[in-house]
């Protein structure tokens, strides 16, 4: 016997009917989901070392606030296990975050999804994918984890807010992990913590942008293909000042690695490239008044800094795809925050 | 067999506002503008106050920017704003 829930409690004849009553309700994402029962919800909350009432976080522009017991609850109906719940905690309090500014990320109509990056022990011990097919369905708590995120966006922060033109589907989950088997840096090292600290990164974006070269065997040239995606005149990045999340695939890592290419190289080398001309965003539309000659040497950053770069390895080990995920926005109103994971979660500490 | 399953939804946490007291009349009045940050919201809130001083005989604005469109005004600078002018425009979207 755990801890009284404070939730209203429905009573239904069949798990059907749990799922078409959630359904009707507007409880959902659109996909069915697991039964979020007593039993279920005190595992999770024991897994996190939680009582019903502890607050997460909160959605102050809206009133709403996010309780352990609502968070769990849609954690189980994402499908989550009670060893993943303390990274979804973990993710709530860093989207709680002012810097994050939660209540644009999921009120904009440019309708970013909210990425997760998890690194430390706790990923492999979890389960979490961060090989092939990295971000495919197929995995369970690369689905789930990233689900229950959404879930609690749409069942604790008002669904009613989010006002996407298009969205995107890592908008139903958007979660993986770091290959940290390589010489590179993790991220969250790069982010000031302790490789064996647990932490997850939460980064509003756009959709994954696959970027393929299976051409390049000189770093540059491969990061050069990259750049070029980082620079597209349509995302924020530059429209706009906001961070970008960029994913080297093992081929490319091995072909960047073995050249003595450290994660701080590539992302100078990324900062550096990843540009273009002030008269190509008026040529392009971003920027209407007149090109002046001057224009076509002033250039114009993907981004203001190469700590503005989320770069992860991640994939799987054939093929050479990397990706580029565009921010959202402008760091004025978002930006990246990286999360440590409790230390009662499994794998670390 | 019956299940028992938990309301996985909240609602806002109630707080209580009260009213500012309406001005009577605008005339002589000096009007607060929030921009809120995003493109031409300056150009719209400018817009609205000319309107108003035309037909209401407005004593002048104050303009004043949001350091970001999606988090609330800090304190300070409402409170500074309050000081200086009777009532404000506040809201604007997209």
């Amino acid at each position: 016997m755990g801890p009284a829930l404070l939730s209203h409690k429905i009573e239904v004849e069949n798990i059907d009917q749990v799922v078409e009553t959630f359904y009707q309700k507007g409880w959902t994402d659109g996909l069915p989901v697991v039964p979020p029962t007593e039993e279920k919800v005190l595992a999770f909350l024991g897994a996190a070392g939680l009582v019903p009432d502890d607050i997460l976080g909160a959605i102050p522009e809206r009133n709403r606030v996010f309780t352990a017991e609502k968070v769990a609850i849609n954690a189980v109906m994402a499908g989550c296990l009670p060893e993943y719940f303390p990274i979804v905690v973990a993710a709530v309090r860093g989207i709680s975050r002012p810097e994050f500014g939660l209540h644009g990320v999921c009120a904009s109509t440019a309708g970013s999804g909210i990425m997760m990056v998890v690194n430390g022990p706790v990923a492999n011990a979890c389960g979490l994918n961060n090989g092939q097919n990295l971000m495919g369905p197929g995995n369970r708590a690369n689905a789930t984890i990233g689900r229950a995120l959404r879930l609690v966006l749409y069942n604790l922060a008002g669904r009613e807010f989010d006002r996407s033109t298009l969205g995107h589907p890592g908008k139903y989950t958007y979660c993986v992990s770091e290959n940290e088997t390589g010489l590179w840096n993790p991220l969250h090292v790069m982010r000031g913590f302790k490789k064996e600290t647990n932490a997850v990164t939460l980064f509003a974006a756009e959709g994954p942008n696959q970027v393929q070269n299976h051409v390049a065997l000189k770093p540059e040239n491969i990061l050069n293909t990259m750049a070029d995606r980082m620079r597209a005149l349509g995302s924020f990045n530059m429209g706009g000042d906001c961070e970008c999340a960029v994913i080297i695939c093992p081929e490319h890592y091995e072909t960047l690695n073995k050249d003595g290419w450290t994660k701080e190289r590539v992302r100078d080398y990324l900062y550096e490239n990843a540009c273009r001309p002030l008269a190509d965003l008026k040529r392009g539309g971003l920027n209407e008044s007149p090109i002046e000659p001057e224009d076509e040497e002033r250039m114009v950053r993907a981004v203001s800094s190469p700590d503005h770069i989320l770069l992860i390895m991640a994939g799987g080990g054939a093929g050479r795809f990397s990706a580029c995920m565009p921010g959202w926005f402008s760091r004025h109103m978002s930006k990246a925050v990286t999360e440590p994971i409790g230390a009662t979660c499994t794998g670390g500490t | 067999m019956t299940y028992v399953v938990l309301d996985p939804t909240n609602e806002p946490v109630k707080t209580t506002f009260r009213k500012a007291r309406r001005p009577e009349t605008l005339k002589g009045l000096r009007l607060g503008l929030i921009d809120n940050g995003k493109k031409n919201s300056d150009y719209l809130v400018k817009k609205i106050s000319d309107r108003l001083q035309a037909l209401h005989g407005l004593s002048g604005d104050i303009l004043v920017r949001k350091p970001s469109p999606s988090h609330a005004i800090p304190l300070d600078m409402a409170e500074t704003l309050a000081e200086k002018v009777d009532l404000v425009v506040a809201g604007i979207g997209d």
